[in-house]
C-alpha cells in the first residue's frame, strides 16, 4: 500500500509548524510498512489531484495567505473540489482553515474568497480586539484533542452540526458558540497547531483510516507503540487545564 | 533638562528612584535573580519618561542594539571592542533588555536626584527587544541602531515578523539625522527598515560563497521582496532567510554593505576565523564565539564600533576577547565529563546551533529542555521547524516542563531512544550519566530552561550566578 500526502504551499504556509502534521502522518505510514509520499504543492497549475491521498494546508501571515488564496482561487479550486467531493482526505489548520471556508474578511472589511470545502466563513473582528491565543482543549468524538490556537479572525458555522469538536477550553472557532473546526465529507478545519497529530494520535490515525478506506478499502490500522505522544497528550491536558 | 529638583516631574523621579533602591535592595537580600529588573519596573511604573532622562545624560551616547537572534552576543562583543578600544561602556549585560531592565542597570549608576556618575567619555551599549525598542525611541535618540536579524520568533508573544518589522519602521521613519541605522543587508526585511530613515544607514552582510547552501530553508520566513511581495531569488543562501537576493519583478536587491566577512573559518564549537572588509581597511579576526551565527553578530558589533569611530585593528583586538555570553555557548566540567550549554528559542537559530553539533566528532548525547513560560513563549509548536532529523543518531533526554513535547518531536526523527525527565536538575544527572566518562553532553535549552540548569550548575559550584557573571 502507499499513500501520497499533499502539503499545500508549504513555504507560503508554514506559520505554527503545521509541517509536523506532515511528519507525523508519515512516520506513522512508514513504522507500519505503509509507503508514503509526501508531495509540496506550490503557487501555480495543479493539473490533476486525482493520485492524492491526503492533503495539508497549514497557517501563514497575513501576506502570504493573501497570495495562496489567490493562487488557489486561479490555479486549484476546481481540482481541489473535485478532488474533494470524491473523498480526499484534508486537514486544513488555522489559516488554511480560513481558507477552506467561504470567505475571510479582514479587519478593513476586504475579503479573501475561500473554496468553500467547508460550510463556515471568517471575521476579523477589527484590529483593535485580542487575538484568541493559548492552549486548547476540544472534546471530538468522546475524546480531547490538545493544541494551541493563535488566530484574529473568528469563524462561524453555516450549521452547527458541522462542528468539528465541542471546546472544553479555549476558544475554539469564535470564543462565542463553544465550536471547535469544521468537517464536511473527508475534511477537517480547525484552530488547533502545536502540532496537532503528534499529541493527538487518534486523531492522526483517523485521518490515516479514512485515505486508506477510500484508496484500498482498508478500515483497520495496526496499533502502534503511542505511550510517548500519550504522555504529550497529557501534559497538555495538564498545561491547558492550568 | 529644563525642570528643577523642585518641579513636579523631578520630585515624581527622586521617588522613583528611592522606591527602585528600595526594591532592589530588598530583592537582592532575597536572592531573587539579582534584582535584575524589579527596580527599573518599579521605577518605570512612578516615572515613565525616566529612561529618557537618564539616557541623555550619557556622555558620549547610546548605541541600541535589537533584533530577533544575537542582541546579547553583539552587545557583549561590542562592548568587549570598546572597552579594548580605551572607552568605557555601560551595559545591560545580564540579558534584561527591556526597558525596565536597562533602567534598573542605568539607575545602579545614578545618584538619587537622577544625575548619572559616569566616566566623561562613556559610551552606552543596550539591547533591547523589538517592543522594547520602539518604546525606547520616543525617549531617547541613540547615536546608532543596530537591527541583527528578524526571524519567526514566539508568535503568541510577539506576532508576525511582518507586524514587527511594521512597528520598527514606523519608529526609524521618526528619527532625526542624528540616529545612525546599522543594518544587516543580507536580511531582505531589515535591509528595508532604512528607506525612509532620515539619518546616516550603512548595512553589514556576509560574501563567502562556500557557505551558501541550497535554496532557503524550511523555518524561513520573509523570503518575499518588501517592496512587491514576489518570491526573492537568491544566488546565495546563508541561513534562515540571509543570504544574496534580487526581486525579479522589480530589481529590488542586496544593498551595497560597508562592512563585510569576505572569508569564514568556522571551527566548530571552538569559533571561527573571519577576514573583516572596512572601507578603509580588511583585518584577519579570529572569534571565540561559535557558529555562521555569530559571524553576523561579530559584524553587526563590528559595524557599530565602526560607525562610532573605532579604527579596523582596534576591533580586531577587541573581537578575539569575547566569549560566549552566559548560557550561549558554556561549557563545564562536571563529573569527569564536559557538558554544553547552548540556548535554543527559535527555528532558525535552534537550526544553526544543531548544526554546530553536527559537525562534533563522536556518539552525540543530547538533552533538550523544553520549557513554555513567559520567556520562552508558551506556544512550543515551533520546534516541529527545527530539523532535529540531522540528528537523529543522537542518545536523547528530554527535560523541561513540556519534556513530553520535546520527546515526541525527538521520536520522530526517527530517534532511537528518547528518554523523559521532566525536573531539570535530574534530567541533567540522568543525561550525563549516559555519557561515558571523558564525553560530552550537549544541553540544548529554551531561556528559562537553561537559566534553571545555570542556576542548578551555581548551586553545584559550577558557575558564577548570572547577575554575578559580567564585571
Ligand atoms: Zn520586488
Amino acid at each position: 500500500m502507499k499513500l501520497v500526502i499533499g502539503h499545500l504551499y508549504p513555504r507560503l504556509m508554514n506559520m505554527y509548524a503545521d509541517r509536523g502534521n506532515v511528519i507525523c502522518l508519515e512516520r506513522r505510514c512508514r513504522w507500519r510498512g505503509i509507503d508514503v509520499v509526501v508531495r509540496g504543492i506550490h503557487p501555480g497549475p495543479l493539473a490533476d489531484a486525482g493520485d492524492l491521498d491526503l492533503l495539508l494546508i497549514g497557517g501563514g501571515q497575513d501576506r502570504e495567505q493573501l497570495l495562496a488564496s489567490q493562487d488557489l482561487f486561479e490555479s486549484k479550486h476546481a481540482v481541489l473540489r473535485s478532488a474533494i467531493e470524491d473523498g480526499l482526505v484534508v486537514l486544513a489548520v488555522c489559516g488554511g482553515y480560513q481558507l477552506f471556508g467561504e470567505f475571510y474578511r479582514d479587519h478593513t472589511g476586504a475579503e479573501l474568497r475561500g473554496i468553500e470545502a467547508l460550510p463556515a466563513y471568517t471575521v476579523h473582528p477589527g484590529a483593535d480586539r485580542p487575538r484568541c491565543i493559548g492552549n486548547v482543549i476540544t472534546e471530538w468524538r468522546g475524546q480531547k484533542l490538545v493544541g494551541f490556537e493563535n488566530h484574529g479572525g473568528r469563524t462561524y458555522l453555516r450549521d452547527p452540526a458541522s462542528a468539528l469538536a465541542r471546546v472544553v477550553s479555549g476558544f475554539g472557532n469564535n470564543g462565542e458558540d463553544g465550536t471547535e473546526g469544521a468537517q464536511r465529507l473527508n475534511v477537517y478545519g480547525t484552530y488547533l497547531h502545536g502540532s496537532l497529530l503528534p499529541k493527538n494520535p487518534a486523531f492522526a490515525d483517523h485521518l490515516l483510516g479514512r485515505a486508506l478506506e477510500r484508496r484500498y478499502g482498508v478500515t483497520t490500522l495496526p496499533p502502534l507503540d503511542d505511550a510517548l505522544e500519550n504522555a504529550a497528550h497529557q501534559r497538555c491536558l495538564e498545561v491547558a487545564g492550568g | 533638562m529644563v525642570d528643577t529638583l523642585f518641579s513636579f516631574s523631578a520630585l515624581r523621579r527622586v521617588l522613583a528612584i528611592l522606591a527602585a533602591r528600595a526594591a532592589g535592595a530588598v530583592s537582592r537580600r532575597l536572592r531573587r535573580g539579582g534584582g535584575t529588573a524589579l527596580p527599573g519596573l518599579i521605577a518605570e511604573s512612578v516615572a515613565p519618561t525616566l529612561l529618557g532622562f537618564l539616557l541623555d545624560q550619557v556622555p558620549a551616547g547610546a548605541i541600541f542594539i535589537t533584533g530577533t537572534n544575537g542582541k546579547t552576543t553583539t552587545a557583549a562583543l561590542l562592548r568587549d571592542i570598546l572597552n579594548a578600544a580605551g572607552q568605557p561602556v555601560l551595559h545591560n549585560a545580564t540579558g534584561s533588555n527591556l526597558t525596565r531592565g536597562v533602567l534598573s542597570m542605568l539607575l545602579e549608576h545614578s545618584a538619587w536626584h537622577g544625575r548619572l556618575r559616569l566616566a566623561p567619555t562613556c559610551m552606552a551599549v543596550l539591547e533591547l527587544d523589538e517592543a522594547a525598542i520602539v518604546h525606547a525611541l520616543r525617549q531617547h535618540r541613540p547615536r546608532c541602531v543596530v537591527v541583527t536579524n528578524l526571524f519567526r520568533d514566539q508568535l503568541d508573544r510577539y506576532g508576525e515578523v511582518q507586524t514587527i518589522a511594521a512597528g520598527l519602521r514606523t519608529a526609524f521613519a521618526r528619527l532625526t539625522e542624528s540616529t545612525a541605522l546599522l543594518l544587516n543587508g543580507d536580511d531582505p526585511l531589515v535591509a528595508s527598515l532604512g528607506e525612509e530613515s532620515a539619518g546616516p544607514v550603512h548595512y553589514f552582510g556576509l560574501d563567502d560563497l562556500r557557505l551558501a547552501r541550497e535554496g532557503v530553508e524550511l523555518a524561513a520566513d520573509s523570503h518575499y521582496c518588501p517592496r512587491d511581495a514576489q518570491p526573492l531569488d537568491y544566488n546565495a543562501a546563508y541561513y534562515g532567510h540571509l543570504g544574496s537576493y534580487t526581486c525579479n519583478a522589480c530589481g529590488w536587491r542586496r544593498p551595497e554593505r560597508a562592512v563585510r566577512a569576505t572569508e569564514v573559518d568556522l571551527h566548530g564549537l571552538a569559533g571561527a576565523d573571519v577576514t573583516l572588509a572596512f572601507p578603509e581597511a580588511t583585518v584577519q579576526a579570529t572569534l571565540g564565539v561559535p557558529g555562521l551565527y555569530n559571524v553576523y553578530n561579530a559584524l553587526a558589533a563590528a559595524g557599530a564600533a565602526w560607525y562610532v569611530g573605532v579604527k579596523p585593528e582596534a576591533i580586531r583586538q577587541g573581537l578575539a576577547h569575547t566569549a560566549p555570553a552566559f548560557g550561549r555557548a558554556e561549557a563545564v566540567a562536571v563529573s569527569g565529563r564536559t557538558a554544553w550549554l547552548l540556548l535554543i528559542k527559535n527555528p532558525v537559530g535552534a537550526n544553526q546551533v544543531l548544526r554546530l553539533l553536527v559537525a562534533e566528532e563522536g556518539p552525540l548525547h543530547i538533552l533538550a529542555i523544553l520549557q513554555d513560560r513567559a520567556a520562552d513563549g508558551h506556544d512550543v509548536s515551533w520546534i516541529w521547524d527545527v530539523d532535529f532529523e540531522e540528528l537523529a543518531d543522537a542518545t536523547f533526554t528530554a527535560g523541561g516542563r513540556r519534556a513530553e513535547d520535546m520527546a515526541v518531536r525527538l521520536k520522530y526523527t526517527g530517534a532511537a531512544e528518547v528518554t523523559v525527565t521532566r525536573p531539570i536538575a535530574q534530567a541533567f544527572d540522568e543525561a550525563l550519566a549516559r555519557v561515558a566518562p571523558g564525553g560530552t553532553l550537549f544541553v540544548l535549552a529554551t531561556y528559562t530552561g537553561m537559566l534553571a540548569l545555570r542556576s542548578v550548575w551555581a548551586e553545584r559550584g559550577l558557575v558564577r550566578r548570572f547577575w554575578e557573571a559580567e564585571p
